[in-house]
This record gives C-alpha cells, structure tokens and sequence, in this order.
C-alpha cells in the first residue's frame, strides 16, 4: 500500500480512529498495529510478511536467549503459534491456490518445522553450549541467518549472474547455473537491519530484551516505517511500544504537517522531476544505446541535478510522511534528513542523508571494525568497507557497488588531503562555495546511482564534460528543474532561518491557513493529473 | 482552546467563502480548466438522458459553446416529433460527448455535416436525430434505443464508438455475457448524477457555469470513481468469464452488446452503421478499439485514412478535453456520408423524396 495511495487514504484514518479508541488498553493498541502493519504490508504481497513474521520469531526468542532470560514454555508455544500461523495464512493459501505443492509451500513448511524445533528447544540447546561462548554464538547465529535471508531474496541472482559473466570472460563458455525467479520483497532491507541492531543492542547489554512477542512484532513491522524506514533502533522504538502513549495536540498538528509536507514533496516535486529525469536518462536505462544525449550536456547536467532533487524529495517524503503518521499515534521515529545539500563535506553528508542508515553502518560495522581507533590505514580501509557495503545494500548492482566505492572514495580523499572538516566552521561566501563544491561531488554520486549501467555513466561523464553546449530542451528542463524545487527551496531556507524543521508556528494563523491551502491543493491538483499514484524510489532497496 | 474558537463562529461562513474564492484563485492559475457542465438526469426507462429544455455554455480558453436542449432531451436548435415527415431519410444517432458535438458549435458537429452532406447531394432528404448523452456507452444507447429511438421510426441506426465504451459497457452492469449470451443484468443505470431541482438551482448553475474549481473537483472525483467501477466490473467478469480466451472479457461484452444493437435495429427494419472513433496518439498517429463483430465487418466508418491525408493538422483539441476540432468533425462528417449515402439513395424513403 503506498503513502500516496487511495487505499492509504482509507487505511490510515481507521486504523488511527481504532487506535485511539483503544487508548489505555496498550496491549491492545499494539496488536493493532501488529495486524493493521501485516495488513499494510500484504496489500504489496500476502506471501512474504511470512518472511517478516520469520524474522520476528526467531529474533524475538534469539534476543531473550542472549540475554538469558527464562523462556517459558507459553511464551515458546506463542512463538510457535505465531509461525504456524503466519505460514498457514501467508503461503498455504498461495500453494495451493495454484493446484500443486509450490516450491515456497515445501520450503514455508521446512522453515516453520525448523523454528519451531528451534524455538522450543532453544535453552536446552543454548545450556549445551560453554557459558562464556553462549551469547556470542546465539548472536551470531542471528546476524548469520538474517544476513543470509536478505542475501538470498537480494543478491542471490545478482552474485550467481556476475559469477557466470565473469566464467564467461575467463573460460570463454557460459557455465550452467540455474537462475531463481526471486521477487524482491519490498522493505527487507530496512526490516532486516532494524532486526539485527535489536539483537546487537540486547547482545552489547544496551537494552533489555521484551517479553511480548506482540510488542516485538509491532515494533518490527510498524507500518509507517516498515517498507522504507527510518531504520528504527529497538533502544528509541521498542521501549515507546511498552509505555502508554498519550494524545498530544502539539505532536499530532506536526504529525499532519509531516504528512502534507511528504505527500507534497513526493506527488508535486518528485514526480514531476521524474519525467524530466527518465526523458534524458530512460533512453540508456537498458544500455541500447551509446550515443551522446542529443540534447548536450547542460541537459545532461541538469537532468543530473533534477535526479538529485528527486530522490532527495522522495525518500526524505516518506520519512516524513512516515513520521507523521508514527506522531499521530503517540510515536516518535528518529529524524532521517537534516538539510544534506547543505553538507560542505562528506561527512557533514552523511550525518545528514538517510541518517537512520549511516548511524546503522556506523555503529554496527564502521566501529566494530575498529573505526578510527586503529592507525589512518585501518581507518580508511574501514570507511571504505562501510560505503562498499552500504552502496550493496541499495541494491544488487554494480552502479550501487560502485556508488558506495565512490562514497568512500570521497570520505577517504578529504580525509587524506586533511580538509574532513572543511567548510564546518565557514560562514557567508566560504560557506556557500563549500556548499556548492561538495554539492557537485554529490550529484556525479547521484548519476553513478541513477545509471542503470556502467556505460551510461561513461557516456553522461563525456556529455557533461565533452559536449557541453546549450539546447531548446536545456532551456525548457532547467525552467522545469527551477519550477518545481523552489517551494523545497524556499521551505529549507526557512527551517535554516527559524532553526527548527517544523516551521508553522512561526507564521501567523492566517499564513499558516494560505500555507495548508496551497499544499493541499497542489497535492490534490498533481494527484488526480496520475493515472496511478507512483511508487517510492527507496521501495526497490 | 475548542472553546476559544467557538467565540469565533460567525466568522466560519467567511473563512469558507474565502477557502473556495483562494481555491478558484489557484485552479485558475495553477491549472486552468475547461468549464463544461453536464445536466442530465434519469430518463423514466432508467438510463441518463440529457435534461430537457436547458440552455447553457462551455467555456474554454478559445470558445464558448452554447448548448440547447430541447424538450425530448436532445441537442437540437429545433424540437423534434416522433412521426417521420413524408419523403425523409431517418438516421437515428446514438454516442457519447463526441455525438453530442461537445467543443464545437452545433452547425459544426459531425452529425450536422453529415446531415446537410447528405442533403446537398440530391439523393435523398435526411433528418438526423441525436440521442447521444455525453457519458453514454453501447449498453445505454442500446436502452435508450429500445425505448426511445425506435419512437422516431429510425431508417438508419447509427452508433458511435468510442474506446471508453469498453469501460462504459462494463461500468453500467446493464447486461452481462451468461454462457456468450447477452442478457439483461440491471433495469437501471444513474451513476451520480445531480438532482434534477438541483440543476435548476442558480447557484448550482451560477458555480457549475462558472467555477474552475468546480469543474476540476467534479471531474477529478468522477474520473476517479469512474476507473474504480470500471476495474470492480472488469474483474467480476474476467471472473465469472473463464472460457472467453481469445480476448478479453470487456472486448467480448462489447462485441455482444454492438451484435444485438444491430440485430434489435434490422429486425425492426432499419439498417445499422458505425462510427468508430479513433484514439488519439499524436497529430499522425491514430489507433482504433473498434471490436471485430463479425456482422459488422462492411457497416463501420473508421475516419483514420481520411485524417492521415491531412497530416499534422488539429483532429482533436490538443487543449482541451481531447473532442474533435471543426476540421476533425467535418472529415467525420463527410468520410460517413460518403459510407451512407448508397443506403440512403437505395432505400423505400429516398424514392419517395424524387429528385
């Protein structure tokens, strides 16, 4: 179901009126926010929330065996109901709706046997292993399988493909491998990662792990950050599951500006830069062609630039949008963009852009490798791993890989050269050049994201720096580019000027009345002008 | 705070007043749209009709078009009695908005050439009588033709075609294919539509006739519904439709349904020909949805050639709601009274009218 959709539009206020109906009943909210989140997610595809509620299972019980918590047996059997169940209602239907045993049908019934074996003799399982090692083992065991689960449902194919060209290359002959059909579920990655940092943190004593496996399953499966984040941690999320939320007027005029703000972003400016973007970029989309843009490389570069405004408004969209939604309902998810075009170096970027992310990379791998902490080789070698991992992590391509080697590359260099801080203490004219240098550096990343392949790169690179000429549909695309960013402009200007990203209660109410007019009607106006409302970018990570 | 602002609600009517006039502000900048009020209402044998005896306007950027309706409901300058005059050549017209002639002066519509083409030929005196009801589809035409337009003891039956119709037919749940065989499912079909004191309502008209947000909102909204009742329909019988493989489900209803308008007309002696509206690509590039009806193959006019020979000029208005100019009405009109004209020299009214 999309933020952006009809369907949403009737979702959310009845979960919301339930919800509320509920209030002082927690145990009850929060299971209605397991079921509306399942709800939300199956509308995408009923068959893989089997993937989540396998997730949340073995976690749930993993996380309390590192702890050495005593599992009793009512709460094993919950556990083991919850996996029947989640199998019986998610792939049974799908198996035999189609007359025969399905693949997914054998493999769903393996999985829940195994867990359930797993779940039940869990602690007699643990007790046999030497005390000292108990914890690490279970810890690793759950980073292994759910590693392995995205692994296979993400890269399988694409690690199984890059094996067979690179065969192809050295031996001269296509080796046979068979190819899965593999559907990418929406959202693993950000359902995995919030996963594993609840483990890690229960593992390095941060937090306590919960009892409930009710409160686990919402916390995992929350449905305004289930598919695209913020990536939330079990230490900020989990504990707001297991206090009283309470209504509060502030929170919820913030939580409904978020949404406003989001939808706008996402139906006004980032689909409308779309068109202009996939105009000059679509044509290479499947490496059919290599010649130069016909419309030069000022085109070229603004279509660049056009990129970078479009990912940065849709995906900060729904996080705002998702905490909006998260606020309405007492919640309060963690800010996941700060301004990042204001960046004046890499890592000013990266504390800004998809913050939920960067924080993740940086406490679960970044430190755990030794962070700065051992010698300038180590520490560049690890900045370099953390982007390489965090550009796989978008998706299982080579454009991501390289994306994320170009993004060290960069933290590497400015660190190298001394200047990792550059810009930070700068005012005025230093402060804006700072801005617009490493604004550059930022869009040539965008276009190596953008490509779909490697040759696009190469050809956008000659465009912009060996053909750069003016052009009609320059013109028209840079009016186009200037046309549809000044409200985001102008938006951030203000939240730099008032210091603070929610902005209304500045204005008078009868500017804040022409504000809330103005967005609801462009958001009504470039809404109804879609055939179809359009997906998320983050939606294929 | 609730209480604080209940002091203020006396000022609540103006706050709305201007809420709409800041909303009618920005439409009118933001996106400028065409204003073309709809007035039609249930007809007592349970389909849209247009209202009787109403007169009023579209407005976009270059026209104003009046539209007057006469007392049967149709777009007329004149009313229009059942009983055929001696010696005429009757061609009863059902369609949508493309036959109702919206975008364009009455005189300049499709079915006004055609009548005055056929005219000037010498061959035959010919009246046309225009049933179309903009939002029609062939499964409201087909009750309206079986209980009005064979009133007008029609020597011609004329449908036009349009690639909505596929949806329109699905939409109206007025028949459904049982075993490939059409049969009346519903005795109506009045998807929202306003009420008919409503519609004489000088504010309704005052905004209907005038307001840019009106139009948008309204249009915005039915478009909306109309997709959702249109997948709702075509799901349910691609469901209730497992055998029909050759084509799909929506193809095979319109099929049956333009079969049976045809067979309805020849049994009750008159002849039965087809428009077919093309879907517009571009200037050059034009596409037809007509289905293949077997009994139909010689009766359908397609005017696609005849716009390929006038290349790049305006068939449709490229700024408006996608109707046919004047110039793309008046190639309809004379490529179909070319099509026509035999059947109308051939037949028993024509040797009644002498040269």
């Amino acid at each position: 179901m999309l933020f952006n959709s009809l369907e949403y539009l009737l979702f959310f206020p009845s979960v919301f009126a339930l919800y509320w109906l509920l209030n002082g009943h927690r145990s009850a909210q929060n299971l209605l926010i397991l079921l509306s989140s399942y709800f939300f997610y199956g509308w995408w595809d009923v068959r893989f929330l089997y993937l989540i509620a396998f997730t949340t299972v073995f976690d749930f019980n993993a996380a309390q065996l590192i702890e050495n918590r005593h599992v009793s047996w009512s709460s094993r059997l919950k556990s083991v109901g919850f996996i029947t169940i989640a199998y019986a209602g998610f792939v049974l239907p799908e198996s035999w709706q189609q007359g025969t045993w399905t693949e997914g049908g054998s493999s769903g019934l393996i999985a829940t046997v195994l867990l359930s074996a797993l779940v039940l003799a869990g602690p007699r399982l643990v007790s046999s292993i030497p005390e000292r090692l108990q914890r690490k083992v279970i810890v690793s065991l759950t980073v292994i399988v759910n590693l392995t689960i995205l692994g296979f449902f993400k890269y399988f194919n694409f690690f199984v493909d890059s094996f067979q060209a690179m065969y192809l290359t050295v031996f001269g002959v296509e080796p046979s491998i068979i190819m899965l059909s593999i559907v990418l579920p929406v959202g693993i990655s950000f359902y995995t990662f919030q996963s594993m940092s609840y483990t890690i943190d229960v593992y390095r004593r941060e937090m306590k792990s919960t009892p409930s496996i009710v409160e686990f399953g919402a916390y995992l499966s929350f449905f305004p950050q289930l598919v695209a984040g913020p990536i939330e941690r079990g230490k900020n999320l989990l504990p707001q599951f297991q206090r009283d939320r309470v209504w509060n007027a502030d929170e919820a005029r913030e939580g409904l500006w978020l949404i406003a703000w989001g939808l706008f972003k996402k139906v006004v400016i980032a689909d409308n830069l779309s068109i202009l973007v996939n105009s000059v970029f679509g044509a290479y989309d499947q490496g059919e062609t290599s010649a130069l843009p016909a419309g030069g490389g000022l085109l070229t570069l603004i279509a660049v630039y056009a990129f970078a405004f479009q990912i940065y408004a849709d995906f900060s969209a729904y996080s705002d949008i998702a905490r909006g939604c998260a606020k309405l309902m007492g919640f309060d998810l963690m800010l996941n963009f700060r301004l990042p075009y204001i960046a004046t170096n890499p890592s000013d970027f990266w504390q800004r852009w998809h913050v939920s992310l960067s924080s993740w990379l940086r406490d679960y791998l970044y430190i755990p490798l030794g962070g700065n902490r051992k010698g300038k080789f180590n520490t560049y070698r690890n900045l370099w791993l953390t982007m390489l991992l965090g550009g796989l992590w978008h998706g299982a391509n080579w454009t991501f890989v390289l994306w994320g080697f170009y993004q060290g590359m960069i933290l590497v260099l400015y660190r190298l050269l001394g200047i990792d801080h550059a810009g930070a203490k700068s005012t005025g004219l230093m402060k804006a050049i700072h801005v617009l240098w490493f604004f550059q550096l930022t869009c040539l990343g965008w276009l190596i994201f953008r490509a779909q392949n490697l040759d696009t790169i190469w050809i956008f690179l000659a465009s912009i720096f060996g053909d750069f000429r003016g052009s009609v549909e320059a013109s028209e695309a840079g009016w186009t580019l200037i046309s549809f960013i000044w409200p985001l402009l102008l938006v951030q200007a203000l939240q730099i000027r008032f210091q603070s990203f929610y902005v209304l209660p500045r204005f008078h109410w009868f500017a804040n009345l022409n504000i809330w007019l103005l967005i609801l009607l462009s958001i009504g106006v470039f809404a109804s002008n879609q055939f179809r409302p359009a997906e998320f970018i983050y939606f294929a990570f | 705070m609730p209480s604080r602002l209940l002091r203020y609600w006396w000022a609540l009517p103006f706050l709305v007043l201007y809420v709409l006039l800041a909303s009618e502000a920005y439409i009118r900048v933001v996106q400028p749209t065409k204003i073309q009020p709809r007035y039609v209402v249930g007809a007592e044998y349970g389909v849209r009709m247009n209202k009787p005896l109403m007169t009023y306007y579209h407005t976009g950027q270059h026209y104003r078009i009046r539209f007057d309706i006469n007392s049967k409901g149709i777009r007329a300058d004149r009313e229009i009695p059942y009983d055929k005059p001696a010696s005429t050549y009757r061609i009863v017209a059902f369609g949508d908005s493309f036959g109702m002639g919206y975008e364009v002066e009455l005189g300049d519509a499709w079915l006004s050439v055609l009548e005055r083409e056929l005219n000037k030929s010498g061959q035959c005196n010919v009246e046309v009588v225009n049933l179309s009801v903009s939002g029609h589809g062939t499964a409201e035409e087909l009750v309206t033709y079986l209980n009005e337009g064979y009133k007008y003891e029609p020597d011609l039956v004329l449908v036009e075609w349009h690639q909505t119709d596929l949806d329109d037919n699905l939409r109206s749940r007025l028949f459904a294919l049982g075993d490939g065989v059409l049969d009346k499912a519903n005795d109506t079909y009045l998807p929202p539509i306003e009420n008919a004191a409503l519609l004489e309502s000088p504010v309704y008209r005052l905004i209907a006739e005038n307001s840019m947000f009106y139009a948008w909102a309204r249009q915005s909204l039915s478009t909306r519904v109309q997709r959702l009742m249109a997948a709702t329909a075509n799901k349910d019988l691609e469901q209730s439709q497992a055998t029909v493989t050759d084509q799909s489900a929506r193809g095979a209803l319109s099929i049956a349904l333009l079969d049976r308008f045809a067979s309805e007309a020849q049994q009750r002696g008159a002849d039965f020909y087809a428009l077919d509206v093309p879907w517009w690509v571009d200037r050059v590039t034009f596409t037809s949805s007509f289905p293949e009806v077997p009994s139909l193959a010689t009766k359908v006019y397609s005017p696609i050639e005849d716009f390929a020979l006038r290349r790049g000029e305006e068939m449709y208005w490229e700024d408006g709601f996608g109707h046919f100019t004047p110039l793309g009405n008046n190639i309809v009109g004379l490529g179909l009274s070319k099509q026509i004209l035999p059947l109308c020299s051939q037949s028993e009214s024509a040797k009644d009218s002498g040269p």
